[in-house]
């Protein structure tokens, strides 16, 4: 998943999901590594979307509130972050 | 006394039989109907008694109480929208049990002070729907395991799973168990699954209710796309962009939107890695 810095939401989070089911499938081949691999571009593609979030024209055209969109990806974030350093910690 | 129990339990038989009468002409009804919206009135209206009595139950949870009859209506509505007749549940039986269920959420919505996961909360969510079906199916409670069957879980993993929700749904409610443990704390990985699983269901059910959430984020800015939006000049005009690069940009989503849509689901793909975006322009 690239995640260019103009990126819409809509395609965000297309690819967000993508990501987030091959993180799965990673996890259940016990490919760790990969499978944290997948969370962390997801983590890495919201902070890069959160930057020009005020700019997203989808946004505008929708329109929905920016701080409820910046609200929900801030709280998923968090949640995979939680995810990622649980199993750093864990990891051997 | 005698004598007033058995004028009480001939009203119940005879309210109950009146309400599975009226829920077979329902489930005959063509839908949507004025004749259905009618019977869905008609039994509705026979029980609201029943979710007043539910909600005086919980008088000493502090809500008020046209509160929390308000909250049972909801379960009652959605008891008069899913029974089936064909199971063998009576309807008192199963409405009691949603009725029940819906004041208790909304109770520990108004009193929740911590904040419970979303994993959590998705679990939840799936318990409920596995209990609500069991109970439909046969007229009574799961126990563990057939819960845990329905579940895919095994014995170990769901009570440790409903120790967790116990301690992070109740604990506004029960004042006894808030006073001893004010600050629960959800189960933890280890005591979920043993550590050999390459996959704990916490790590699963939190990159699942991740999915969902952006699953529903999509659902609602689709919505407005289509449903709410200002014109494409508009937009343009304020980011400072021309109408043909806004209309660009939307359809190049809508198209991301349609791939992701019809993209297989992942297990089938095995090893497939996720296709490189194409650049954006503004």
């Amino acid at each position: 998943m690239k995640h260019t810095a103009d990126v819409d939401l809509l395609s965000l989070i297309g690819r967000a999901i993508e990501e987030l089911r091959l993180s799965i499938g990673r996890f259940e081949d016990a490919d760790r590594e990969a499978a944290l691999a997948h969370l962390g571009t997801v983590v890495a593609a919201i902070d890069s979307y959160l930057e020009r979030l005020d700019r997203d024209p989808l946004l505008r055209l929708a329109p929905i509130p920016p701080s409820e969109v910046r609200d929900g990806l801030t709280r998923i974030r968090g949640d995979l972050d939680e995810v990622i350093a649980a199993h750093d910690a864990a990891a051997p | 006394m005698r004598g007033e129990g058995s004028a009480q339990s001939r009203r119940t038989a005879r309210q109950e039989l009146e309400n599975e009468t009226l829920l077979a002409r329902l489930s005959a009804a063509p839908s949507p109907s004025k004749q259905r919206s009618s019977l869905e009135e008609r039994i509705i209206a026979r029980n609201i008694g029943l979710v007043k009595s539910i909600a005086a139950r919980f008088a000493s949870s502090g809500e008020p109480l046209d509160d929390l009859i308000q909250a049972g209506y909801i379960g009652l509505l959605n008891a008069v929208a899913n029974y089936d007749l064909a199971r063998n549940t009576r309807f008192s039986t199963y409405a009691t049990h949603l009725i029940q269920g819906e004041i208790r959420h909304y109770i520990r919505d108004r009193h929740s002070t911590i904040r419970v996961p979303q994993w959590v909360q998705t679990m939840n969510r799936r318990i409920k729907l596995a209990e609500e079906n069991f109970f439909q199916e046969h007229g009574q409670p799961p126990t563990l395991r057939e819960l845990g069957q329905a579940l895919e879980l095994n014995e170990a993993q769901l009570a440790a799973l409903l120790r967790g929700r116990d301690a992070m749904t109740y604990v506004s409610i029960d004042k006894e168990r808030r006073t001893s443990d004010p600050n629960p704390s959800p189960p933890s990985l280890e005591e979920i699954l043993p550590e050999s699983q390459a996959l704990p269901l916490d790590t699963r059910m939190r990159i699942v209710a991740a999915i969902e959430q952006l699953a529903a984020m999509q659902q609602h800015i689709v919505q407005g796309l289509f449903y709410q939006g200002k014109s494409q000049s508009e937009v343009g005009e304020e980011l400072g962009i021309s109408q043909r690069q806004v209309s660009r940009i939307k359809d190049r989503a809508l198209d991301e939107l349609r791939n992701t849509l019809l993209s297989l689901d992942p297990s089938d793909r095995g090893q497939e890695e996720p296709k490189e975006p194409e650049g954006t322009e503004n």
